[in-house]
């Protein structure tokens, strides 16, 4: 259940995220209040409320901004809303691999991410070497989905420094920091739990050997 | 769990449809819906 809660928890977070990033746009919109009462459900009731962030992921995604970050909070809204909790540490896993696998293929194709424009849009530092951060960023995320098929806990270091990064450098207004903190905040809870990180602890604590997950 | 087969489906097979799609068409998709998905 531990996966669940983390979860069920950050998934509250990102949905009251994503209330005050769609309420501080200079064209603000009533999903403002879909996302504060799915925010709400799912912090009283876990499966109905992961279902209702799902909901409004799919209906931003469709009808308000075609995003990554809205269909991510889909997926992992109905992770915990439709599976069997066990199941989830797996799923996790394939979403994952999913993410930085696709991620790297669509910034590699064409090339233009890696010329560095995109984060020389963003970050305030003038003179920053934007290509090379730009290259850095695409291995760290195919080193990453080696690392979550290993399913190794050295990806968690390494989902951190660079989801962390990503949020420091390519925010330069609230709206971007709202938006990129849930999606790379949901990133590292996802690796965590594909790597088996958010579980281990209490099940050491509990003494519980379990041979559906065993500890890496 | 049947479910957790469903998911895992859909996971893997929307991006991998909408990246076919991006690579069998012309830059233009580059701006589109699909592209926006991974920007």
């Amino acid at each position: 259940m531990a996966d669940v809660q983390l979860i069920r928890w950050t998934l509250v977070l990102v949905a009251a995220a994503k209330a005050a990033d769609v309420a501080v746009r200079d064209d603000p919109t009533r999903y403002a209040w879909g996302w504060a009462a799915a925010a709400a459900l799912a912090a009283v009731t876990v499966r109905p409320g992961c279902f209702a962030v799902a909901a409004m992921g799919a209906a931003s995604n469709i009808w308000l901004e075609g995003s990554n970050h809205t269909l991510l909070i889909m997926w992992v809204g109905l992770m915990v809303a439709v599976l069997d909790p066990d199941d989830i540490p797996a799923v996790a896993q394939v979403l994952a691999i999913t993410v930085y696998v696709f991620a790297s293929a669509h910034k590699v194709i064409g090339g233009s991410f890696l010329t560095g424009g995109h984060i020389a849009d963003r970050f305030f530092w003038d003179g920053a070497p934007v290509q090379a951060m730009a290259y850095a960023a695409v291995a760290s995320q195919i080193g990453l989905a080696v690392l979550v098929v290993l399913r190794t806990r050295w990806a968690v270091p390494l989902a951190v420094g660079l989801h962390v990064g990503i949020v420091v450098v390519m925010s330069n207004q609230l709206g971007h920091y709202l938006r990129l903190s849930g999606f790379n905040g949901l990133m590292i809870v996802i690796v965590l739990v594909a790597t088996g990180a958010g579980t281990w602890d209490v099940r050491r604590r509990r003494g519980v050997a379990s041979a559906a997950a065993p500890v890496v | 769990m049947w479910r957790k087969y469903v998911l895992i489906a859909l996971i893997v097979g929307m991006p991998t449809v909408l990246l076919a799609w991006r690579l069998i068409t012309d830059d233009r998709a580059y701006y589109g819906w699909g592209w926006q998905m991974f920007s």
